[in-house]
């Protein structure tokens, strides 16, 4: 619904220039449908139309007669994203030296040439890299794979860092993503299912999941929504993820993103679904739950209890970035009572000379915290790390010599602050670090109690929600005995079950056997 | 893809029996009880929790024989249309007036215990307002947001428990039978109001996932209320002695106020938060009920468009009452000699009614 | 579904409006005066007086002690002291708190006083004075007990209290002393609340009981 209301102001917006757009497309696409004719001089000029040759510099055509059988031909080709070595090696030269009269063209090519008749198919192909051989008196193309796209290889993973188990990451090509999956998932029911989501770019999009576990309600329900896409350009997952999105205003995120093959086979293994795409150096997996994003692919790496240490510390974290600040000020403000007597004068004696109310004093800080961070963030990579955390515990310590804050709420900042690094989903980050503040402000309102209503609050709003019709708590509430791994993980030889929630074909993990 | 489908599974509906009946020894219910048979009070709960027995089996009887009937569909069914639509008028009276004199009641605990210059509207309309939050979302998520925050709300419960008995007097508690066994016998009847949200219960039958799931986790969630009630009373009790906790109003808050936890001498904020979730997801329960059971009446089916409106009217009778304290006293004893009777009464009625009709033969 | 985001917005900034104009109960912390010790004593015509020993933030801070006094300690007349909060800003600049209250004194006289009692159970109308806090009786007058007692050691007066106290009962020199127990003995009719006796006047009369020690368990009876 949202999603409409706002297409249907945009479209408003731009009304006046829009039906000008239209008609260039329209024309386009008339002539995308056609087929091509045997007469090479026609094809050319058509695709020279296309691609505005002359101005369009990386675009070449290159005519040539080939051998032996003595036709002209003409290869088209995108030079910045094919391997030119590749199109002399299996293209030109075989065509060139060729001197026998009686073979066919597609044997003088090599083993991987295709053929095509509608001019659309044939810019899809060429947009990818391959190479297009034109042979006069013949209504059809050979496409001939040469794409060659720039990128960098698998690299070590930059924001979900482990220290025991796999490094790897994916990267911005979808087949090395894929590749990286299918390494670990040596199973023929794998399924990579291809869409295009998007009308112009034609951006292609691959549905990765198990054939024989998924659910198919929720394959179907995921399928629905991305063909009812209607954009022209999706660059990369992270833009679709708003398209697919069920609450887009929500602060819970609703889709995981992780740039672990390791964590993203996992999740395949049990039943979910991965999107994949070219130009993300990740993945989306969905639906997800709260847990997965509370989770972390090295709690299953450690040691059990291990393990389950760095459980409770991600707890904590999560529990004193959203409070500490809060709890702060409500028991500074209404609550004074609980202090122990001598922090209570210690703290007393330094707010005296703190001319802030200490909402205003405590909120200032976590601005400056959130801004040191954001700016640190940016920050070119040289200069980056005298700035930082450094930063800001020096610009703590001269805040509190300069009587703006007292040392107290520097730690309170400082240790909220900290633990929201231990949180390690980016989307999850986001959350808490906004969530502190409305949690704040009501503290600093009402007391303890207006952070307990909040809480509460919050508490149905999250059990309300839903990510592809999967409870956000899930399996923790609604309760389903199938899955049990929320706060605490399991022993991996119990955790015999995919989780329930997803519905999956089959629900055994056979582990315990 | 919930296979749930937003029913409340064993433990939900667990969670919400405890929340509901389990806050109760928080607010002055206990004090009523003390005041009558003095420190015999946990006495009286095992009393209450074996008499509670009988209306419970005989609810549980009539409506586990009907399958995807909830108790307002039972008591059309089985007492015809005018006589049902009393008897649930009658249920929905009392209901909406319990919640109009507990969340008063709870707003005046806040208000008087904790904070004092407040205004008690503001605290009211908060407490009203995120309870109808809830109320409008759905029972199943006042049933999840309930299970979630059950284990923190046990184990502060059980932390206060084991403090008041630890820094108690053993010797309060005698004698034993306080005020006499006749006194005890009578109190344990007629204060059974404690327990009659227990028919509240039988409406959200049809939210639940299954008829098992009603019959285990009514069982289970009586007795494990009776037993924490009858520890929180005699904590209760050890702590402070039947005299005065005749004359405390609000014995928890007394008792989260007196006791001490190592080195933190006054711990009474740190259970305060526990103490309000629990508040608010009660008065959640009842707002869903009380829109459930005015929906019944007057065939509404999206009853969760009624809560806020419910919410709203229950906010405007609650600041009637001037000097809360002392009224709400005595008005929650008209409302405990109501209630007992229904409780005792409809199940024994629906039960004839259906044994009559021959329901349980099939 | 389409306008259901407008519906439920609207009741929810009212509830943020409401929220956001709060603020009732609200102190900073810098801005109380912790009271320590209050002080019962006798006045003239059915009043009380009303003696207070405040803490002085200042002597906690991480510099060191500044030239300031530890603590401060006064005295008025009131006629209860619910109202003695308030009447006591007249001499003392900041909001008067009982939070850290850490013990009561009653002076030996004031507790023989029929309306003993009747002063006392002000004490269950303010929430700040918890009822596990001592209750004390001192021979002299409180604010001279006050004044006059004076720890070389722990200048940190609200440590002195909690310290002297617990000790002092672990070695059974000092009864239970707790208000909480003070009234659930006196309102239970029957019992006999014995408190703690203090003193800063020398014993003149020198008079030791021979051989304290040399009683055998039950001999006292």
């Amino acid at each position: 619904m949202e999603k409409m209301r706002i297409r249907k102001f945009f479209n408003k917006l731009i009304k006046e220039e829009h039906p000008r757009f239209e008609k260039a497309a329209s024309e386009d696409d008339l002539l995308k449908e056609k087929q091509i004719d045997s007469s090479l001089a026609n094809t050319l000029e058509i695709f020279k139309k296309i691609y505005y040759v002359p101005n369009n510099s990386d675009v070449s055509i290159r005519n040539i007669v080939i051998g032996g059988i003595n036709k002209e031909a003409a290869v088209l080709t995108i030079n910045s994203i094919s391997d030119t070595k590749l199109i002399e090696d299996l293209v030109i030269r075989p065509l060139l030296i060729n001197d026998d009269e009686s073979k066919e063209i597609e044997l003088l090519l090599s083993p991987q040439v295709r053929k095509a008749h509608e001019i659309e198919d044939i810019l899809k192909e060429i947009n990818s890299g391959n190479t297009t051989l034109f042979v006069d008196g013949e209504p059809n193309a050979y496409i001939i794979n040469t794409g060659n796209f720039q990128g960098r290889s698998v690299e070590k993973a930059e924001n979900e860092v482990v220290v025991k188990g796999p490094k790897e990451s994916f990267n911005e090509q979808a087949m090395t993503n894929i590749s990286l999956i299918r390494k670990r998932i040596r199973d023929e029911k794998l399924i990579v299912e291809s869409t295009t989501i998007s009308k112009r770019a034609k951006n292609e999009l691959y549905l990765l999941y198990i054939k024989d576990i998924a659910n198919e309600e929720i394959l179907t329900n995921i399928k629905s929504k991305l063909n009812s896409l209607n954009v022209d350009s999706i660059q990369n997952l992270s833009v679709l993820e708003e398209y697919i999105e069920d609450n887009i205003y929500s602060i819970f995120p609703t889709i995981l993103y992780t740039e672990r093959p390791d964590r993203a086979s996992e999740f395949i293994e049990d039943g979910f679904i991965v999107l994949i795409m070219d130009n993300s150096p990740d993945v989306l997996i969905l639906p997800a739950t709260f847990w997965s994003f509370f989770h972390n692919a090295e709690d299953h790496y450690l040691r059990f209890l291990f393990g389950n240490f760095i459980r409770i510390l991600r707890l904590m974290a999560l529990f004193i970035t959203l409070f500490i600040s809060a709890i702060y000020i409500a028991i500074t403000n209404y609550h004074v009572e609980m202090i122990p007597a001598d922090l209570l004068l210690a703290i007393s004696s330094t707010r005296e000379i703190v001319p802030f109310p200490p909402l205003v004093e405590i909120l200032m800080l976590e601005i400056a915290f959130e801004l040191i961070r954001e700016g640190g963030l940016r920050v070119p990579k040289p200069i980056g790390p005298t700035i930082g955390i450094v930063g800001a515990l020096i610009l703590g310590q001269a805040a509190v010599q300069a009587n703006l804050v007292s040392p107290l709420v520097v730690i309170i900042v400082a240790l909220g602050g900290l633990s929201s690094f231990a949180i390690g989903d980016p989307n999850l980050n986001y959350t808490v670090r906004l969530l502190r503040f409305p949690f704040l402000i009501s503290a600093g309102v009402f007391g303890l109690y207006g952070l307990t209503a909040l809480f509460t609050f919050g508490l149905f709003y999250m059990t309300s929600i839903k990510s592809f019709g999967v409870p956000y708590l899930a399996p923790m509430t609604p309760n389903d005995s199938t899955s049990k791994d929320t706060i605490f993980r399991k022993l991996l030889k119990n955790e015999i079950f995919r989780p329930g929630y997803l519905k999956p074909k089959d629900i055994e993990k056979k582990a315990g056997e | 893809m919930d296979h749930t489908k937003g029913m409340l599974g064993i433990r939900e509906f667990f969670a919400i029996i405890l929340v509901t009946i389990g806050t109760k020894l928080t607010d002055n219910t206990p004090t009523g009880l003390f005041n009558e048979v003095g420190n015999a009070a946990w006495i009286t709960i095992i009393i209450m929790c074996l008499v509670s027995i009988i209306p419970i089996y005989l609810l549980t009887k009539v409506i586990t024989s009907y399958e995807n009937k909830n108790l307002v569909d039972i008591i059309y069914h089985l007492l015809g249309k005018h006589i049902g639509f009393f008897v649930i008028l009658l249920l929905w009276l009392t209901e909406t007036y319990s919640i109009v004199l507990s969340s008063a009641m709870y707003a005046d605990i806040i208000e008087t215990m904790y904070f004092v210059r407040t205004p008690i509207l503001i605290i009211y309309i908060v407490l009203i307002g995120v309870a109808a939050y809830g109320a409008k979302k759905g029972i199943e998520y006042i049933g999840s947001a309930a299970w979630i925050t059950l284990i923190g709300l046990n184990i502060a419960l059980f932390v206060v428990l084991i403090l008041s008995i630890l820094q108690g007097r053993i010797n309060y508690i005698f004698p034993i039978f306080g005020n006499g066994i006749p006194e005890i016998l009578t109190e344990g009847t007629t204060n059974l109001s404690i327990f009659g949200e227990f028919l509240y219960f039988g409406f959200i039958v049809t939210s639940l996932r299954s008829i098992n799931v009603y019959k285990k986790g009514i069982w289970i969630g009586l007795f494990y209320v009776s037993i924490v009630f009858m520890f929180a009373l005699i904590g209760y009790v050890m702590l402070f002695d039947y005299v005065s906790i005749g004359n405390l109003n609000y014995p928890f808050h007394e008792s989260i106020r007196y006791i001490q936890l190592g080195f933190l001498t006054n711990v009474e904020s740190l259970f305060l938060p526990f103490w309000l979730v629990a508040s608010f997801l009660r008065f959640s329960f009842y707002l869903y009920i009380s829109a459930l059971l005015f929906g019944a009446l007057f065939k509404i089916k999206q009853f969760n468009y009624l809560v806020p409106s419910i919410a709203i009217l229950i906010v405007f009778l609650g600041l009637i009452p001037e000097a809360p304290v002392f009224s709400l006293f005595n008005l929650r004893e008209i409302l405990v000699y109501i209630t007992a009777p229904i409780f005792l009464l409809l199940p024994l009625v629906l039960w004839i009614a259906a044994k009559l009709k021959g329901e349980f033969k099939k | 579904m389409k306008n259901r985001p407008c519906i439920s917005h609207f009741p929810f900034l009212i509830f943020v409006l409401l929220l956001l104009s709060g603020c009732w109960d609200q102190t900073n912390i810098d801005k109380r005066a912790y009271v320590i010790a209050i002080g019962l004593d006798k006045g003239e015509k059915n009043k009380i007086n009303i003696t207070y020993l405040i803490s002085n933030p200042e002597f906690s801070k991480q510099e060191g002690p500044s030239s300031e006094p530890s603590h401060e300690i006064i005295t008025f007349p009131a006629n209860d002291f619910i109202s003695a909060k308030n009447t006591a800003n007249s001499i003392v600049a900041k909001e008067i708190t009982y939070n850290m209250l850490s013990v009561m004194i009653v002076s030996e006289e004031f507790s023989k006083d029929p309306e003993f009692i009747r002063y006392m159970y002000d004490v269950t109308k303010d929430r700040e004075i918890k009822h596990n806090n001592p209750l004390v009786v001192t021979k002299e007058d409180v604010s001279t007990f006050l004044t006059e007692n004076k720890p070389k050691l722990e200048t940190r007066i609200h440590k002195y209290f909690e310290f002297i106290l617990e000790n002092a009962n672990k070695a059974g020199l000092i009864p239970s002393f707790k208000l909480h127990s003070y009234f659930s003995i006196t309102e239970s009719d029957a019992g006999l609340f014995l408190a703690p006796y203090a003193t800063t006047q020398r014993t003149t009369s020198g008079k030791y009981t021979a051989g304290e020690d040399e009683f055998l368990a039950g001999e006292l009876d």
